[in-house]
């Protein structure tokens, strides 16, 4: 297997990982946790495409500059979903969200 | 097998165990610790991918300043009635059984797609001199996709105003921890505060040749700002609210600028001419590190505010 490939599989295992958990967990925090899993299963391929295994080039920057993107922006929304998350918490003390007929 | 092959393969066994640990611990705040873990690694294989910037980057902001403000939440948010509940829609073997067939399908398609494909590494080596930067990356942001950027950005100013417009009527987004630090953990911040703040400047100037940038540097100021705001000194605290709106708004607000002086030089927008492109990117990125350190710290903060504005908060 090339280094190329263990990474590949590597990104397809954090994107499983993380849609599970958003989908299976009902804690918000752990839903939040969830997305940047799934966000760094995301950024991880794009690097990838970018890498070169041998060769006098280096590697691709344009992926990298993106996924560099890709962080602040994680960043941004993920503690903006905690705010949010938080003041529900602060004003219900509730952790997750109500779901009617399911528990 | 080679050496170098077993090294990926133990990070990325690694890599993975810590996201699904996260996810899944029993205990929500040692998911915490291992999810800043797991920024950690990730940022050892954007190393190992040949990807440096984004290596810091994760380290700071994907590990650190997260890690922070999830940590702070937990704080808040930890308990949970039952331990560790989920949702029970499908059977467990049929849940599993689709997770498998997300996980193949994945799998599969990536594997399909080789590297290194296009010429976009010659076409962005071939133009950068016109550019006034050396690191490539920075190239890229700043000016061949300068318009991602700025909207990234903007993305930025939109979290920072959202999180003010969702406050309650006279709160404060400054949170202060009432506690006394301990002596030693004042004496700490004294030392580490000015060697932050040199850290930061080395990163910005650096940004143009080697590994570093605005959004690095960024980071780096807010990891100080976070770190006064719980010794109970927020440096947020210390402006007016509209100076902080003022910086939270110069990084989107000076990329547009230099952006439109481009323009009137005879060229498209963020098309620098080359004689003046390496001042121009350094004027954006000195702004937008400002406003990158001043965003994240008030999310930070903000969290605080949120959840616990009446109940005076000891970390």
């Amino acid at each position: 297997m090339t280094t190329f490939g263990i990474y590949a599989v590597g990104a397809a295992l954090l994107l499983t990982i993380g849609i599970r958990g958003a989908l299976r967990r009902k804690h918000l925090l752990r839903r939040i946790l969830a997305l940047n899993i799934i966000g760094g299963g995301a950024f991880l391929f794009l690097v990838l495409l970018g890498y070169r295994e041998s060769g006098e080039a280096g590697p691709d920057p344009v992926p990298q500059a993106l996924v560099l993107t890709g962080i602040v922006v994680a960043v941004s929304i993920s503690s903006f979903a905690i705010v949010i998350a938080r003041r529900l918490n602060a004003r219900t003390g509730r952790t997750e969200l109500p779901e009617e007929g399911l528990d | 097998m080679t050496l170098e092959m077993l090294f990926d393969m133990a990070l990325v066994g690694a890599v993975v165990v810590a996201a699904a640990y996260a996810i899944n611990a029993p205990v929500l705040i040692a998911g915490v610790f291992v999810y800043i873990v797991f920024g950690v690694l990730l940022s050892l294989v954007w190393v190992r991918l040949g990807a440096p910037d984004l290596a810091i980057a994760e380290a700071a902001i994907g590990a650190g300043i997260t890690g922070a403000i999830v940590l702070d939440a937990a704080r808040q948010m930890g308990m949970e009635r039952r331990r560790n509940p989920r949702l029970r829609r499908w059977p467990g073997w049929l849940s599993w059984a689709a997770t498998a067939a997300v996980g193949v399908i994945f799998a599969g398609v990536f594997l399909t797609v080789s590297e290194g494909r296009g010429d976009l590494p010659q076409r962005v080596q071939a133009e950068l001199p016109r550019v006034g930067v050396e690191n490539e990356v920075t190239a890229v942001l700043l000016s061949y996709r300068g318009y991602d950027t700025w909207f990234e950005v903007g993305v930025l100013l939109v979290a920072a105003l959202g999180v003010l417009a969702l406050r309650a009527p006279g709160e404060s987004p400054a949170r202060r921890f009432r506690w006394d630090p301990p002596a030693v953990a004042d004496g700490a911040a004294d030392m580490l505060v000015p060697g932050g703040i040199l850290m930061a400047g080395y990163l910005l100037w650096q940004g143009s040749r080697g590994p570093g940038g605005a959004f690095q540097a960024g980071a780096v100021l807010a990891a100080i700002a976070v770190l006064l705001t719980l010794l109970g000194r927020p440096p947020i605290a210390r402006v007016s609210d509209r100076a902080r709106d003022a910086l939270l708004v110069v990084g989107f607000a000076d990329f547009l600028l230099v952006g439109l002086v481009a323009v009137t030089l005879g060229g498209a927008l963020f098309e620098y001419p080359p004689a003046w492109a390496a001042p121009m990117i350094l004027v954006i990125e000195s702004a937008v590190a400002v406003s990158v350190a001043v965003t994240l710290s008030l999310l930070f903060a903000a969290g605080g505010a949120a959840g616990d504005a009446s109940e005076g908060g000891v970390p």
